[in-house]
């Protein structure tokens, strides 16, 4: 092969040198990409762990009818998985650059997973500070505490009777409740507690049989009752546990 | 045209960038390495090996604008070239294979060393050059072409590295891992 040969194919084909703005667009648009994913990931996770803050574990039994079924209704997985996606983006993207060949998988997997999950936890901060979607995840937790027909109701507290409370749910709708048969821990916290929480029966028309009275640890001035919230419909309707405690705590008194 | 054996690569690449011509002077510094190594590695007849090196050429000459000082031209160079010979086994639809030279005994004396079972008597090697050039053609094409470049391109781990860009970390495991399934091979 003669060196000619190929210079007259150049010219003849009128090959010229792709310019070096071709490369930079290239280069600038996979860090652009990158940094992209790497604050969606980052969102996504924040997302993912103020949901699962809000989540109520402890009360799970109340929920569904095991915990793996509380886990699957509760848990975002739709967030944990386009975290997930966001990282094998941020992977792949991050091998695409002129370097990122020299890194290891183990070392690029890794750290994806670090800088999303700290920037993740940063942005987490500063949503939780702007209250948004704080608002959000409290508004479905009060909902998810409102379905009377499975034992459960919530809301903020108007009255303090004798043997009654009148209550004020997240439909604004008033009820009133009979407390004759909860415990003296219960009227404590009715005493200390502008939202409650309550595991009873259904009685009528807004007028529910309270058997046990819990806080509702949220924030009273994000509490807004309005006519066109719908509450979530129960799991499992009639709840054998909360049905449980109820007939035992009245029997008992 | 100046005298060009004292400029670098990287003197030469800012040449091409300004006039075409001077890129006669990497096909000269680069021509007989990357003929080896592409007979090597595809194993054609002159004339395809002839169109693939001109082929190549073009390429970096097109992508001249796309090299990066902080890399080693001659990686470079045979990161083009392997990725021109991968394109063409796709586009061929060829199984790819090296071929190996009768003097290509390096390998040999790397697993002598390491393993101590065959002597460096000439007949011992011209037998096991022949058994070699066997079972290496049995391996994968990461390993073989990972091998290639190792002892036969004599090129450093991180050159590997820049060339078939996978970390230096990939590089060693592979050859390792190589050298072990013909030892292994060799002499089971």
């Amino acid at each position: 092969m003669h060196n000619d040969h190929i210079l007259q194919k150049i010219k003849e084909g009128n090959v010229k040198p792709i310019s070096r703005n071709v490369f930079r667009f290239r280069k600038v648009s996979i860090w652009f990409l990158l940094a992209v994913s790497t604050m969606f990931g980052a969102y996504a996770f924040a997302f993912f762990f103020l949901r699962t803050l809000y989540i109520d574990f402890d009360n799970w039994h109340y929920f569904a009818s095991s915990y793996n079924q509380f886990l699957v209704y509760n848990i975002p997985i739709i967030w944990l998985c386009l975290f997930g996606l966001s990282i094998l983006l941020i992977f792949y993207l991050f091998k695409k650059t002129n370097r990122g060949y020299k890194y290891s998988i183990v070392f690029v997997g890794a750290s994806s997973l670090i800088v999303s999950f700290i920037l993740g936890l940063a942005l987490s901060k500063v949503m939780a500070q702007r209250g948004t979607v704080i608002a959000q995840f409290e508004n479905e937790r009060i909902i998810s505490w409102t379905n009377p027909e499975s034992g459960r109701l919530s809301g903020e507290v108007l009255f303090i009777g004798d043997q009654y409370i009148l209550l004020r749910d997240i439909k604004d709708d008033v009820w009133n409740i009979n407390t004759t048969y909860v415990l003296d821990n219960s009227r404590e916290v009715l005493l200390n507690s502008p939202l409650i929480s309550i595991i009873g029966k259904y009685d009528y028309e807004n007028n529910f049989t309270a058997c046990q009275i819990m806080p509702l640890h949220i924030d009273k001035l994000r509490f807004r009752p309005d006519p066109s919230n719908r509450p979530r419909l129960g799991i499992a309707k009639g709840n054998k546990f909360v049905d449980d405690i109820c007939d035992f705590v009245i029997n008992e008194r | 045209m100046h005298d060009i054996t004292d400029k670098t690569d990287n003197d030469l690449v800012a040449l091409v960038r300004q006039n075409p011509e001077a890129l006669t002077h990497i096909i000269d510094r680069y021509r007989t390495k990357l003929e080896r190594y592409i007979t090597r590695r595809t194993n054609v007849n002159n004339h395809d090996r002839e169109d693939i090196l001109q082929d190549v050429f073009i390429k970096i000459y097109r992508n001249i604008n796309d090299y990066d000082n902080s890399l080693i031209f001659s990686s470079w160079v045979y990161r083009i070239t392997y990725n021109h010979i991968v394109d063409w086994h796709r586009k061929n639809k060829k199984h790819i294979s090296i071929s190996l030279d009768d003097d290509e005994s390096k390998l040999i004396h790397v697993l002598q060393d390491e393993s101590g079972v065959l002597d460096s008597q000439e007949q011992h090697d011209q037998e096991a050059l022949g058994l070699i050039k066997k079972e290496i053609q049995k391996l994968s094409p990461d390993y073989q072409e990972i091998l290639m470049l190792k002892f036969f391109e004599d090129k450093s781990y991180e050159e590997i590295s820049d060339i078939l860009k996978i970390s230096t970390n990939s590089v060693g495991v592979k050859i390792n891992r190589a050298k072990k399934i013909l030892k292994e091979k060799i002499y089971a």
